[in-house]
């Protein structure tokens, strides 16, 4: 009372310092001030707003993490714009209220977006740009306008790897093609037509799309840049064949791609654009227009770089998986290897060498070295061509060991830049130099062999051995397919049985229940395919169509490498947890990986040194550190305010302490004069709130004079009496209220919306402080902690500071509990001076919860 | 030995149970029958509760005796404001609690009143500078069970009989 007096005195104070008009002065800053006010806590509320919507797309994400809902590219593009408007609104909000000291999230916000449009297959608009860039110019942050091959290639290159001179035709220039010839809306009418499970539909409209890019003209101003980025990569070396190569954005995210466009090698100048073009026609083969729609992936995307590089003439090339993928906690490196040009090892037509190295020592642990007769060599001039492998070499190693040790080397390396396994394609030429060709992330799966298997020793084995490419089971009736002509009549639930795993199958692969070839190694392009759709796989199966006949039906027991004649749905089962057919799909591990970057809370206590603009890890950090910083804000400036002039109208209470209460609903300009009373209250959260105050006695019962015949000692008690009522208010709304109150040592801040919007509800108690002892004080925010856990709050306790929070309760759960908050704080004033041990505290925990009937049968539901 | 003071035998009154003046009855029972004050390894229940006000001045004290007064409902109770002594000399028959066919309602009832209506003043300190023979002093002239131990005005610890004797029984055993 006599704080609120002695500001009432400084009020007129200052009124009658000047002259009647100094008066009206002082009003009409006051009416500024208030405005100034209402505008700041708009901008809080809108934060919270954007705050609740950036927190329940948050929640939905984790939810769908979760694996029991199905979504799709879609889902998570539209979720992450969701995202990016909601943080890009909390940002400039935070400033806008707090100003400079927080500009900083701009840039935290931008690398974690970064991140994000990284994982993202091609979510990048196609920003204007140059047609061609030198791979000297290239990181991975190019990936949208050179894709993901090249992207890395630059990167490697950046690493200090050697990879072949060379530049990139940029997605600019293929989005360019498209506009100069008006293609864009055509290609997109023919997708949205198509039903890929038609293979005929769908090799009609692929049919169509490439011809319409094949007869496309080339721009003369793509082609000059094109011709004049060869010249400088030549130089005075004079005319060279070069190889082109697709490089896709997104196929460097997680979903691989794994080749599913068209390359070329030895490229004379003449029919470097014809090449280039026919390249961007790959884009719509039947198999690739199948990858991308069966995985909802946005044609519109996706969009087509090439890279050109000089020709490396490989005596020796192959594949290094960073990990075993199908035991990636195994420190071992796999290094295939063939003789000559890649294509034959990642096309499956070769059975590799496959060298296994360990990761710490490098020490060659295995070597698998099998018959290599034939070789891709150059051909004279232009293209490629089949030559045999010299009779002494055909049995031999390819690598030496010097080799595979600088192989490892270097799968370390880059695996240990981007801090993931990877899959790496190199070459190895005459001279002996090693050139690295493409890196992408390597799937991996975890094979957990420990499950019970049935007895199959009844059963007629039909054939034994290969390699497991990705494991489980399946069954089905076999179906042979030996190039893509066959893939049509290729049933739902086949076991497909081919010679090789040729790229075009991976056309029937979701129609295909497991597949076994007799060539092949882990390195293929289709083994990253099989292993994105857990598909059953052995490749290796020597004789396996002779074995397995067209049409019978068999189980493939591609875990055990056999298959079995007849269908056993019991093996079926046994290896059934091995794989998860939705969670461990690309889709599902894109959402996860968002999600690492999204969601986790690292800044929790705003008390914490830590808890800085810099510290914000998530998009979570960000929206809770401005969420934070946001309240303080609005109540910094309200208590500037405070000091200087009557802010709000006063309560008049039952509670003997003084209550400002400033209702932000009031029309400027008509602002309330008279005091409001415990059942005036404007707000409904601040109703329910009081009635919880009201609802514990305040106590009145100061001694009579006779029982305190002590002398009191003026100064045996804490300093600063007046301290104790200090400025306690409340600004509220209609559904909101956020109420200040100083009661004894300890402070209480409850933010509380309270509406028919249980998404919208909310409630946040801060309690901190006291004047009992550190322990006791403690003891009394562990007592609060257990209540409100209770009540279903979520908390963060740091020594005598709680903050918690409930949200989405339904109103009349929120409503109790708001009320139950108002208990809390009247039933807690002062306790901590009487929590003398954790006995009595256990005591007073119990009795409270009995009181505000926290029986945890009674709690509601969140 | 001689040299011992107050503040060396007190139990400090972080460990020693207190509470608001507006705390019921009922929560000075609570404190009574769960605090243990532990010094030297030995615990004991508390005999009485310290009494405060918002600002943390000390303004009293309750025992045992005086939470068992409080629960009487007043007509079994005469001459209510006469102090300690009364407790003893009840003059009233007690058989009339059978008469008025007082409930343990009444009991319960009676417990919320605020323990500022039952405790009583404190009247003597001494300073934690004092020696232990100055402890004894006051504790025998007075007829106290304890006393609050001022340092610059301020409270800082309570010493108790127990804890006098403990610190002789230490110089003459």
């Amino acid at each position: 009372m006599g704080w609120l007096r002695k500001r009432r005195q400084g009020a007129r104070g200052e009124g009658g310092a000047g002259n009647g008009a100094g008066g009206e002065t002082a009003g009409s800053e006051a009416a500024v001030d208030l405005e100034n006010l209402r505008r700041r806590f708009d901008g809080f509320r809108a934060l919270v707003e954007s705050n609740n919507r950036v927190l329940s797309v948050i929640g939905d994400m984790e939810e769908k993490a979760q694996g029991d809902f199905l979504f799709d590219i879609v889902y998570v593009r539209r979720s992450i714009e969701t995202l990016r408007d909601g943080i890009g609104d909390i940002i400039e909000r935070i400033i806008d209220l707090g100003g400079e000291p927080y500009e900083t999230l701009r840039a935290r916000a931008q690398a974690i977006w970064n991140q994000i449009d990284g994982l993202l297959p091609g979510g990048r608009d196609v920003l204007p740009g140059p047609f061609v860039l030198e791979f000297a110019r290239i990181g991975r942050v190019h990936s949208a306008s050179v894709g993901g091959k090249n992207a890395q290639l630059g990167e490697l290159r950046a690493l200090g790897l050697n990879i072949p001179d060379g530049f990139a035709i940029t997605t600019h220039a293929f989005q360019h093609v498209l506009a100069e010839n008006r293609l864009a809306d055509r290609i997109h009418e023919t997708l949205t037509e198509l039903d890929i499970r038609d293979q005929e539909d769908l090799e009609r409209a692929s049919a169509t799309l490439r011809e319409r890019i094949l007869t496309a003209p080339i721009p003369e101003d793509l082609a000059d840049a094109v011709r004049e980025a060869y010249g400088e990569l030549t130089g005075d070396a004079g005319p060279e064949p070069v190889a082109l190569r697709s490089s896709a954005v997104g196929e460097d995210t997680l979903f691989s791609f794994a080749g599913q466009y068209s390359s070329f090698l030895n490229v004379p100048p003449g029919e470097i654009l014809d090449r280039y073009r026919q390249i961007l026609a790959s884009k719509y083969s039947p198999r690739a227009i199948y990858y991308f729609l069966s995985h909802s992936l946005e044609e519109a995307n996706l969009s087509m770089s090439v890279g050109c590089t000089r020709m490396v003439d490989a005596a020796v090339s192959g594949v290094i998986y960073t990990r075993d993928p199908l035991d990636p906690e195994d420190a071992v490196i796999q290094v295939h290897a063939i003789y000559g040009l890649g294509p034959y090892l990642v096309g499956g037509v070769l059975t590799p060498d496959v060298y296994r190295i360990s990761r710490d020592s490098n020490e060659i642990l295995e070597r698998a070295v099998h018959e290599k007769g034939v070789q891709l060599k150059l051909d004279a001039g232009n293209g490629t061509r089949e030559m045999p492998v010299p009779e002494e070499l055909r049995g031999r190693p390819c690598l030496d060991d010097r080799q595979l040790v600088e192989l490892a080397r270097i799968a370390t390396r880059i695996e240990d830049h981007y801090e993931h396994p990877q899959d790496v394609e190199w070459a190895i030429d005459g001279t002996g130099a090693i050139y690295m060709l493409q890196t992408r992330p390597l799937r991996t799966i975890c094979a957990q062999p420990s499950f019970e298997l049935p007895d199959m020793s009844d059963h007629e084995l039909l054939a034994e051995g290969g390699t497991t490419i990705c494991p489980g089971a399946g069954c089905g009736e076999v179906a042979h397919v030996s190039g893509e002509a066959d893939l049509a009549p290729v049933r739902h639930g086949s076991v497909v049985v081919a010679a090789n795993p040729f790229p075009a199958l991976a056309q029937v692969l979701d129609r295909a229940a497991a597949v076994v070839t007799e060539v092949g190694s882990s390195a293929s392009h289709m083994a990253t395919l099989v292993r994105e759709r857990r598909l059953p796989t052995i490749v290796g199966l020597v004789q396996a169509r002779k074995r397995l006949p067209a049409g019978t039906e068999v189980t493939v027991d591609a875990s055990g490498t056999r298959v079995y004649a007849g269908c056993n749905t019991e093996l079926m089962q046994a290896r059934r947890p091995e794989y998860d057919l939705f969670q461990d799909t690309a889709i599902f591990d894109l959402l996860r990986r968002l999600l690492a970057l999204i969601s986790p809370l690292h800044l929790v206590n705003p008390r914490d040194p830590e808890f800085r603009p810099e510290r914000c890890r998530t998009l979570h950090d960000i929206t809770r550190f401005a969420h934070q910083r946001g309240i303080e804000e609005v109540f910094a400036y309200a208590r500037s305010l405070g000091r200087r002039q009557d802010l709000g109208v006063r309560l008049k209470t039952a509670l003997p302490f003084p209550v400002m209460i400033l209702n932000l609903d009031e029309e400027t300009g008509h602002a309330r004069t008279k005091p409001y009373d415990d059942q005036s209250i404007p707000s409904a959260p601040m109703r329910a709130f009081w009635d919880g105050l009201l609802a514990e006695k305040w106590p009145f019962a100061y001694p009579e004079p006779a029982r305190l015949r002590v002398d009191r000692r003026s100064d045996q008690g804490l300093p600063g009496e007046a301290q104790f009522t200090e400025s306690s208010f409340a600004v509220v709304r209609r559904e909101y209220m956020l109420a200040n109150l100083y009661l004894g040592y300890h402070f209480t801040s409850v933010e509380a919306v309270l509406s028919d919007d249980a998404a919208r509800n909310l409630i946040r108690v801060h309690y901190k402080g006291g004047g009992a002892a550190d322990k006791r004080r403690r003891r009394r925010i562990g007592l609060l902690e257990e209540l409100l856990d209770r009540m279903g709050f979520e908390h963060t306790v740091k020594s005598d500071y709680i903050d918690c929070r409930a949200t989405g309760m339904e109103r009349e759960p929120a409503e109790l509990n708001i009320n139950r908050v108002g208990r809390l704080v009247m039933l807690t004033k002062q306790l901590d001076m009487a929590l003398s041990n954790d006995r009595i505290t256990r005591w007073y925990i119990e009795d409270f919860a009995r009181k505000l009937e926290l029986d945890r049968s009674k709690v509601f539901p969140l | 030995m001689e040299n011992l003071t107050a503040g060396d035998i007190m139990v400090p009154l972080d460990l020693y149970p207190h509470i608001p003046y507006w705390f019921t009855v009922r929560q000075a029972i609570a404190e009574m029958e769960t605090a243990e004050v532990e010094t030297d390894g030995r615990r004991s229940i508390p005999r009485v509760v310290l009494v405060f006000d918002e600002t943390y001045r000390l303004m009293g004290f309750v025992r045992r005796r005086d939470i068992l007064r409080g629960l009487l409902p007043s007509y079994l109770l005469e001459d209510a404001d006469e102090g300690i002594r009364s407790t003893y000399d009840i003059h009233v028959d007690p058989n009339l609690s059978d008469v008025f066919a007082a409930e343990e309602g009444d009991i319960a009832e009676q417990a919320n009143r605020p323990v500022s209506e039952v405790m009583n003043p404190i009247v003597h300190t001494i300073q934690v500078t004092d020696t232990l023979l100055h402890a004894v002093r006051e504790i025998v002239v007075n007829n106290v069970y304890m006393l609050p131990v001022l340092r610059d005005g301020k409270i800082v610890g309570v010493v108790r009989s127990i804890d006098v004797l403990h610190a002789v029984a230490k110089m003459v055993l």
